[in-house]
């Protein structure tokens, strides 16, 4: 197998210095603190496949995304692309790799420059990644960039600000993909917008895979939208995979009790489907003070000895099926 | 048959006045709730869902203001009461959860006073009272440690748990109706499935009536009993929940329930091309013919339709249905 894109024992700590008030945070005040925000995470993306990340606020799906892009720099951990290692490549070298990798930022308002217009915001990734010096080139490679995000000319001389939120999202699309990446990352595409420009956006995704081969690597916490667009999941909690598989798998048979209550919570749009609650008692643990043993521990309704003492490792159970559960490893 | 209703909204509108003309934010709306039911009130950004919310608890500041309508609550005419008596009203029989909690509480004041305060000045209880009533509230919407949990402030509590104390205080004083705007959104999924049990759990148990206003077709369907559907300032179309997803009328009905991808099963979906007209002097007919695949040329857009009852309960808005 050949993966495009494989993630090995990524980990991002956020230090916390140590202060007088750290005692405050469950340190003892005299040692740093921390955040474990993406503790040993390992995923495999194979090319033209569509992983999507999901899990709840706060688990790191985000900071995992950044981390591969190295937005944020890892703490520990490789970054495979395409069979290199980038996650200590120098910055310098580190474009030439970028250029295959583009991000779909969440915020398609604060992620695109107000001053300037979308002519100049899709031209930018031409010109820095070297695709075209000549005007007339680029205004021609920018025209035909809207029309595959399904915008037109007309758009070009526009303002972000002149521009509804799923067009605005639109442009943020068109640039990811101006410099024909092989690899995109979608930082949920869709969470600040409307069911029916969602629904727009969510079909030029599916699109635009089938089209240019793309493989995708799509962050949300609506899993409907990952059914639709995806064929492989990851479910993250607390920093660590609980769960992966293919979409088909893991909506019909989900092992970790952690996804089976993700999925009983969703509301189905159909008052005659009522799905059996499978409910998570208390609170997510604060990724600072991380209990001994597996960190769903205090919510689980099917915790037992092992649970508190070992930390579950993520094992293949079934054909490119991984669960990291006692309780379907145990056994 | 007025007699079983809680609360009757006739033909309100709300306008705003800005500088660039009138917007008609709200244009005639009408509908009813009925004791212990649970009314969903579901469409896109810019419908009009907060407005029509703010409408009936006459928290409309200007620019805006309620040009026409009855809003008749348990009889009376809330938009005609004088505002000290309408405060008399607001807080103790109709109360409103707000989308952020965490900012629609006062981040100054410990949460057991700011609920404590409520029994004081609905109920006139002292101190110590209404503390130990705000200690039983909390308790009833399980916030775990209460009497500790009292002596914190909102910014220590987490959103769902801001969202449960915000519905803790609301219910204090078992209002009549309960009026929620978008209470999970921003929300996990998990925590959300459990705020709108607590919703669920407090209407059986006290008989409130809910006002739910969402964007999300899914909450709808798995919480409401009837659900209204709102289209630029209309309500295009009223029904039973079952109906409802069952049986759409309305064209933008059925197309919102075409746009949304589902969880349990593989199903294609649609956008709605076109864009919701301004509100700044929308069109004279239907708000949605612009956009509707099924319009009638020459109708649609010149005459406003006329709202027809199809069935018992089934409310729609539209020229396919006659009714012009």
């Amino acid at each position: 197998m050949s993966f495009l894109l494989e993630v090995k024992g990524l980990k991002k700590y956020f230090i916390q210095k140590k202060t007088g008030l750290s005692w405050l945070k469950g340190g003892r005040g005299d040692q740093d603190l921390y955040l474990r925000a993406v503790d040993n995470v390992n995923f495999e993306i194979m090319k033209g496949e569509a992983l999507g990340l999901v899990g709840e606020s706060g688990c790191g799906k985000t900071t995992t995304a950044k981390c591969i892009i190295r937005l944020i720099e890892p703490t520990e951990g490789q970054i495979i692309f395409k069979g290199e290692d980038i996650a200590n490549l120098p910055k310098k070298e580190f474009k030439r790799v970028r250029k295959h990798m583009q991000y779909v930022f969440q915020d398609p308002v604060g992620s695109l420059n107000p001053r300037m217009n979308v002519k100049s915001l899709l031209a930018e990734p031409l010109r820095n990644f070297g695709i075209s010096k000549d005007k007339d080139e680029i205004e021609e490679k920018v025209i035909s960039l809207l029309k595959t995000v399904g915008l037109s000319e007309e758009h070009m001389n526009k303002l972000p600000r002149e521009l509804s939120g799923g067009m605005k999202q639109r442009v943020g699309i068109a640039r990811a993909i101006a410099a024909n990446p092989e690899f995109l990352i979608l930082d949920e595409p869709t969470a600040s917008l409307d069911v029916s420009v969602g629904a727009k956006i969510l079909n030029e995704l599916v699109d635009l895979q089938r089209r240019l081969n793309m493989t995708y690597l799509m962050i949300a916490h609506d899993l409907s939208v990952i059914r639709y667009v995806c064929n492989r999941v990851a479910v993250m909690y607390l920093g660590k995979i609980v769960e992966t598989g293919n979409v088909e798998d893991i909506f019909s048979d989900p092992l970790h009790p952690y996804t089976e209550a993700l999925l009983s919570a969703v509301p189905i749009p159909d008052p005659n489907v009522k799905t059996k609650r499978i409910d998570l008692k208390g609170e997510t643990p604060s990724p600072i003070n991380l209990p001994k043993g597996c960190r769903l521990q205090n919510r689980c309704p099917y915790v037992f000895s092992a649970c508190t003492s070992d930390e579950p490792e993520l094992i293949e159970v079934k054909n490119r099926h991984c669960v990291a559960c006692h309780l379907r490893t145990k056994s | 048959m007025s007699e079983n209703l809680l609360l009757n909204v006739t033909r309100l509108s709300t306008y705003f006045y800005v500088y660039e003309g009138i917007m008609r934010v709200l244009d005639e709306i009408s509908f009813q709730i009925r004791p212990r039911e649970i009314f969903g009130l579901v469409g896109e950004s810019g419908s009009g869902k907060t407005v029509a919310s703010l409408s009936i608890l006459r928290l409309i500041l200007p620019p805006g203001r309620i040009t026409s309508g009855e809003v008749i609550f348990e009889g009376t005419d809330l938009l005609k009461l004088p505002q000290k008596e309408f405060s008399r009203i607001r807080g103790k029989k109709i109360s409103m959860i707000f989308q952020q909690s965490r900012t629609a509480l006062n981040p100054f004041m410990k949460i057991g006073e700011q609920i404590a305060r409520i029994y004081r000045t609905h109920e006139g209880l002292s101190k110590s009272e209404a503390m130990e009533k705000a200690i039983y509230s909390l308790k009833r919407f399980r916030i775990p440690e209460a009497e500790k949990r009292v002596e914190s402030y909102p910014h220590e509590f987490s959103l769902g748990m801001a969202q449960r104390v915000m519905i803790a205080m609301m219910m204090a004083c078992n209002p009549r109706l309960l009026i929620a705007d978008e209470p999970t959104t921003g929300l996990d999924v998990t925590t959300q499935a459990q705020i709108l049990d607590l919703m669920k759990e407090a209407r059986d148990e006290m008989g409130t009536s809910i006002l739910l206003i969402t964007h999300d077709l899914g909450v709808a369907a798995q919480t409401c009993d009837r659900v209204a559907v709102m289209h630029a300032g209309h309500i295009v179309e009223i029904a039973d929940v079952e109906v409802l997803y069952e049986r759409p009328l309305h064209p933008y009905t059925q197309a919102l329930l075409r746009s949304i991808p589902r969880v349990d099963k593989k199903v294609r979906i649609s956008d709605i091309p076109g864009f919701v007209p301004s509100l700044l002097n929308p069109p004279r007919g239907c708000r949605f013919a612009n956009r509707c695949t099924k319009v009638i040329q020459g109708v649609c857009e010149k005459i406003k339709p006329k709202t027809i009852e199809i069935d018992r309960g089934h409310l729609v808005m539209c020229h396919l249905y006659g009714g012009s």
